[in-house]
């Protein structure tokens, strides 16, 4: 690893004031798990400057806002796993949440981060010259790719790996984003970007911005979610595919749905036919199978992930038939 | 392949392998301990002539140290390099084995992916500080009475986070105990014994 | 367990009971020494540069922008490296040429690690690029890239022929051909790699995380054109081995090279990418085989061609073991094994060596047989194992000119059926089961030398009466520490909390040349047996005058006091006797007992009962027995430790760890444990999983000791292949079983017409 100034702002204005115009340069971590972990010690990435902002009181804590929570970036994981009110407003996120990596990576690592995260892509954690990097290939299209997207690939078929980021769009969360010049908000679902929006970026923040808070809308009355990973070992894994599934039934009729898949595509995938599927119909096996196969409609597998399609049937179905 | 596909992969620039070694930085700072009545809450400060280093205070094991580093070290690193601490183990350097786990204002961390900068001002609990002299912590006797072990490797991180359950859930069932021992890795495979060790371990603490 | 009676009628006191470990505290506290946590003064910062290249020819070296950078103190490339092979390799320490992307091409020394990487980047190579190659099968053909002059083959293909297959395959009444692949898998251990190397003039000590001291002395001496007496090694606390440390390897050479020319001592610590990618990994095999039965359920002709993928340098084992011929009793066998050379990281032994990847074949070959025929596979193997009495054979040829003792397969396969309840397998496989989760049972037989050999050891018993027990091959984790200090508390009749070991040093003990292939608890089990014998004849003798000049064959010794027989009363404490004698020592070097036409082997059998998800291809493992035959057991507890965590890496080759290259670069990808995926323990539920100890006793062992490290990460992969079959009607030939293979192979069947289970 490259070393690197560091620096421990007091104040969210402060951190933003040492953004700069470009990514890399001065990079921001909170809990580092990827950053610094990951694409430092990697060396996937060599900033100059590394701006902390784990220990920024503005970003921490759970609050409760109208009819929503928001979170700071730099919760802790463990702690929004562990919250009661998010367990009881927001139940999907604390599920998803718990899916991530082991105790201590939650007990390191931030809702922010995770929400931030590169991708786990061999080939650019091996540092190819791919479309991420900044080169003009994805290697994964011609090479192994058992893990890749089946949705919404090209030219890069990278799958985002966030746990956290399908809950919260099924939640129709968004991101408070600030900079030195003002903030923004963001629906989640517009946060994250495909390789067709932007090659080298998997969100829309901008170098000199800081994901600051996520607003969480407390889950609909009468509505039932769950999150199920899909993963070759029980643990410390990241998705083959994952489901963050949402319903508001009405004896036993579907009202709403939301189902986003995690793990199939560059960012969380809402999977809007099989919603569209759902609605007004009884929630049981057939609706669910056929919400599984609405879910994946268009699905277009490269040589070797053709697996993630029945895979991701069957993960949309059982979670739906869970939730009946 | 195409020539041109070729003549794109034979420019990776890479530096091949990711890291360097397991131990990164140059250390040779001034290592000064406190004692154990001074506080460490203070945030890291840049050494005045570098800022690639930072001076930084911690409390280890109840005693509190300043020490000097550069950013890129790691708290494993500076377990092990500065304090001389080595029963935290490095056994992947990147989060993925569990060998460095070790408590950082009571919560279990990888210790390998802390920047020893994040680390200023807490207070960090090794295998080493468990044991009351020559008496062992109930979780070490249990280890031993089990042989929650085979190569040792493994064994500080485990018991590291065999005490971050009990400190929560004195009473965990076997399933508790597996899910929070599942970011430990054992490579011989003793998870058996690791598993009775844990509920020996439960039933020694409470004892 | 109760007492046992050993050999000579007497029972045990020691052996066979549950102890702890000896150095459990140390281990338990962080105070253990691996030589990682090991500091000298002065001592360097090594790092070894690694080439991005895959084959190449290095054209030029540069080191001079190194050699200049402040704080460097030595920079080593081929040109420093002796021309001597290292042991079980065609390589040197550094070769002027890149076989495999991630190979040293040069070493530095520095006074700290930032320098010692900034160093690195300052070396300048030109290279050659060579074409590579990956594939062994492609590696074979005459127009293939060759590695080293005369061609990629290692050897000739080693033969071995018992009756005449091809008569075999005519007479027989059913022949099947199948093949089934494991492809090169990662199996190191949590401790990377790590040596020290300090010299003293032209003496050498390393200290390194390695099973094999003696081997590693052997080749530093080759090295160096040393005498033995002048290098020492000292591998104390291992975080484990599994046989990737008991070859030599390039970074203990290394190391030392940087050492001398230095003139401090250095450090040479791995990453974790380095581990995995220039450590020893477990080889790929290609195991083509048909097999030939009677209508009367006989195996009769058997012909095995396994091509193995040694990758780069590795020259000494194969694929093929002894499963072919010594498991069943088979009138015509013939294997061929053709072991090549390519452009992959090192190979080597590990857990098991080939076996794994034998057994994996052989086991699923007589399960597919099984199926064709209508048999009941378990009726099919009881028929035709061999057992006690066999012939089988005594050297590598294929006669069989010995006879087999002590076999208890049959047993182990009796009980382990038993425990399973094996009448609760499908009779049709996967038929009669509704829903997506269906369940099935597979059984697979496995077996192995018990380990031996020349042993070693010196015993040295103080004027207190406390015991050292020295030996140079290494505790890696399977509790030789324990187990042979507790051979001599049994042998002498001192307690075991008197006897402390210190292994791994060549110097404080006779040659040994490490612990691998099951031979510690034998081999050096022996020695510590007979130096202890001698230790307790001394302490007899003089204990004679001090109780009315007993003679010493009337005295006996009991928990550290020495008693005439039949007249407890009259009795002297150990410690009385040594503060007269002063100290004791007695050395011991043994060799294998000669048996005459009888051989000894160890085998085991897993019987495995699955769940396989139709919908999501997860394979859930229900339950799990694992009976084994290992002599007696001397600890119980180490014992039922080594059985339960061998038996989970046997099953994470179905689940991970293969090593995943890029057909383009040649590039492993996935050189970390979270691409590798070896278990957590969530991933195989050790409650699931039990342990059969299965009665027996050796006729070569110390006390009946046969050793067991190897054997129970055989036979997993087959056990859970055949489990799917019956649960599922799918055979996969292929490890690991990922949810792309089975989700393929339940699409295949399901439009397969006509297809019977």
């Amino acid at each position: 690893m490259e070393n690197f100034s560091y620096s421990r702002p007091a104040t969210l204005k402060e951190a933003t004031a040492q953004l700069g115009k470009e990514h890399g340069k001065i990079a921001i971590m909170a809990g580092g798990t990827d950053i610094y972990g990951g694409e430092m010690k990697d060396n996937l990435l060599a900033p100059e400057r590394l701006v902390h902002i784990k220990h920024l009181k503005e970003l921490q804590g759970i609050r409760q806002g109208t009819g929503s929570l928001r979170i700071g970036a730099s919760t802790l994981l463990s702690d929004i796993v562990e919250s009661p009110v998010v367990q009881k407003q927001a139940p999907l996120l604390a599920m998803a949440a718990g899916k991530i990596g082991t105790l201590q990576i939650r007990n390191m690592g931030t809702l922010g981060g995770n929400l931030c995260q590169r991708p786990r892509c061999w080939y650019y954690r091996n540092n190819y010259p791919c479309y991420k990097h900044g080169g003009n290939a994805c290697f994964s299209a011609i090479g192994e790719n058992d893990q890749h997207a089946i949705l919404l690939g090209g030219p890069s078929f990278i799958v985002h790996p966030s746990d956290s980021a399908p809950a919260l769009v099924a939640l129709g969360a968004s991101a408070r984003i600030v900079s030195g010049t003002g903030e923004r908000t963001v629906p989640l679902d517009k946060f994250f970007v495909t390789p067709r929006e932007n090659v080298r970026r998997e969100n829309v923040l901008l170098p000199n911005e800081i994901l600051a808070e996520i607003d969480v809308p407390n889950a609909p009355a009468g509505s039932k979610a769950i999150y199920v990973k899909e993963m070759v070992r029980e643990v410390w894994d990241f998705a083959l595919c994952s489901v963050a599934a949402m319903v508001t039934l009405k004896d036993g009729v579907v009202q709403d749905a939301r189902i986003v898949l995690g793990g199939v595509a560059p960012v969380p995938y809402r999977a809007v036919k099989a919603e569209a599927a759902l609605k007004g119909k009884t929630l049981d096996e057939a609706s669910a199978t056929a919400a599984g196969l609405a879910a994946v409609d268009g699905a277009r597998p490269l040589s070797k992930n053709a697996y993630k399609i029945p895979l991701t049937q069957a993960v949309v179905k059982r979670a739906l038939l869970s939730l009946a | 392949m195409a020539n041109d596909d070729r003549e794109k992969l034979s420019v990776s620039r890479r530096a091949f392998l990711k890291g360097g070694a397991l131990a990164t930085g140059a250390l040779s700072s001034t290592l000064i301990p406190l004692g154990p009545a001074e506080g460490a809450d203070r945030a890291p400060e840049a050494t005045d002539l570098d800022p690639r280093r930072s001076k930084i205070e911690l409390k280890v094991n109840g005693v509190a140290y300043r020490v000097d580093v550069p950013n890129t070290t790691t708290l494993a690193t500076l377990l092990r390099e500065e304090l001389h601490l080595t029963g935290t183990k490095v056994g992947c350097d990147r989060m993925q084995c569990g060998a460095c786990t070790v408590h950082v204002n009571g919560r279990s961390v990888y210790s390998c992916t802390v920047p020893a900068v994040d680390a200023a001002g807490t207070e960090v609990l090794t295998i080493e500080g468990l044991a009351k002299g020559d008496t062992l912590h109930p979780i070490q006797q249990a280890f031993v009475e089990h042989s929650g072990f085979q190569c040792g490797f493994c064994t500080s991180g485990q018991i590291m986070s065999t005490k971050a359950l009990l400190d929560r859930n004195p009473q965990p069932t076997e399933d508790e105990a597996r899910q929070a021992l599942s970011g430990n890795l054992c490579r011989c495979s003793a998870y058996k014994k690791i598993l009775e060790s844990v509920m020996t371990a439960s039933r020694l603490s409470r004892a | 367990m109760g007492q046992q009676a050993n050999r000579s009628g007497g029972s045990l006191k020691v052996l066979g009971k549950r102890l702890p470990n000896l150095d459990a505290v140390e281990r338990v506290t962080g105070r253990a020494k691996y030589v990682g946590d090991i500091d000298i003064p002065g001592m360097l910062v090594g790092r070894a540069l690694r080439s991005a290249q895959t084959h190449a020819r290095i054209v030029s070296i540069d080191t001079s922008k190194a050699e200049a950078l402040p704080g460097v103190k030595a920079v080593v490339t081929y040109k420093d490296a002796p021309k001597v092979a290292l042991w079980g390799h065609r390589g040197y320490v550094l070769n002027d040429r890149v076989r495999f992307r991630g190979e040293a091409v040069a070493g530095v020394a520095a006074v700290d690690a930032e320098t010692a990487e900034k160093a690195l980047k300052l070396i300048a190579i030109q290279y050659e690029v060579l074409p590579f190659v990956i594939d062994p099968e492609e590696a074979m053909k005459a127009t293939a890239s060759k590695l080293f002059e005369d061609g990629n083959q290692e050897g000739q293909a080693r033969i071995l022929t018992r009756g005449d297959v091809a008569k075999g395959f005519t007479e027989s009444d059913k022949v099947i051909e199948r093949m089934y692949h494991c492809p090169t898998m990662w199996s190191g251990s949590l401790e990377p790699r790590c040596a020290i190397a300090q010299w003293d003039g032209d003496r050498l000590t390393l200290w390194a995380s390695t099973q094999a001291p003696g081997r590693n002395q052997d080749n530093l001496c080759a090295l160096f054109n040393l005498p033995d007496a002048n290098v020492r090694v000292i591998a104390s606390y291992v975080g484990s081995g599994f046989g990737t440390k008991s070859a030599n390897h390039m970074d203990e050479g290394l190391t030392a090279l940087l050492a001398r020319k230095a003139r401090r001592p250095v450090k040479l610590q791995y990453s974790r990418e380095e581990e995995i990618l220039d450590s020893n990994t477990r080889f790929e095999t290609k195991f083509y085989a048909k097999v030939g039965v009677k209508k009367d359920m006989s195996l009769h002709s058997l012909d095995v061609r396994c091509i193995t993928n040694l990758g780069a340098y590795h020259t000494r084992l194969g694929g093929l073991g002894n499963h072919c011929t010594h498991v069943y009793r088979i009138p015509n066998v013939r294997t061929e094994q053709y072991r090549v050379h390519t452009n992959i990281p090192n190979t080597g032994p590990t857990r098991g060596v080939g076996d794994p990847q034998e057994c994996f074949g052989l086991e699923s070959l007589i399960d597919e047989i099984a199926t064709e025929m209508g048999w009941e596979p378990l009726e099919f193997r009881l028929k035709n194992i061999k057992r006690t009495g066999d012939p089988i054979a005594r050297g590598g040829a294929g006669t069989e000119d010995g006879r087999l003792v002590t076999q208890v397969l049959d047993k182990c396969l009796e009980e382990g059926a038993a425990r399973i309840q094996w009448s609760r397998r499908n009779a049709t496989p996967g038929a009669g089961q509704t829903g997506p989760k269906m369940r099935g049972i597979g059984v697979a037989a496995t077996e192995r030398g018990g380990g031996g050999g020349q042993g070693g050891t010196t015993i040295k018993v103080f004027k207190d009466g406390s015991v050292v027990l020295f030996f140079a091959s290494t505790d890696i984790g399977t509790g030789t520490r324990t187990t042979l200090p507790m051979i001599a508390a049994e042998t002498m009749g001192v307690p075991v909390s008197s006897v402390r070991a210190v292994s791994g040093d060549t110097e404080l003990a006779p040659y040994e040349g490490g612990s691998f292939g099951n031979r510690t608890l034998q081999g050096t089990g022996r020695a510590v047996e007979a130096a202890s014998r001698e230790c307790l004849r001394q302490i007899l003798a003089a204990a004679g005058p001090m109780l009315n000049n007993a003679a010493p064959a009337d005295l006996e010794m009991q928990d550290g006091v020495i008693r005439v027989k039949g007249q407890p009363d009259r009795n002297v404490a150990l410690s009385a006797v040594m503060v007269r004698r002063g100290n004791i020592v007695a050395t011991s070097i043994t060799n294998q007992p000669q048996t005459g036409m009888d051989v000894e082997r160890t085998s085991g059998a897993h019987f495995a009962e699955v769940e396989v998800d139709r919908e999501t291809g997860k394979v859930q493992v229900l339950k799990y027995i694992a009976a084994h035959d290992l002599g007696r057991p001397m600890n119980l507890t180490i014992v039922e430790n080594q059985l339960e965590g061998g038996t989970i890496q046997g099953l994470a080759l179905t689940q991970g760890e293969e090593m995943r290259f890029d057909p383009r670069t040649g590039a492993c990808l996935n050189a970390n444990f979270l691409d590798l995926k070896p278990p957590t323990a969530l991933d195989f539920d050790p409650r699931m999983l039990e342990a059969i100890v299965v009665e027996n006793e050796s006729i070569l062992g110390p006390y009946g000791a046969k050793g067991l490290g190897e054997n129970p990460t055989h036979p997993g992969m087959a056990a859970i292949a055949n489990a799917i079959f019956n649960a599922a009607g799918i055979r996969l030939r292929e490890v690991p079983f990922t949810r792309a293979d089975i989700l393929k192979a339940l699409s295949e069947q399901q439009t397969t017409p006509g297809r019977t289970a």
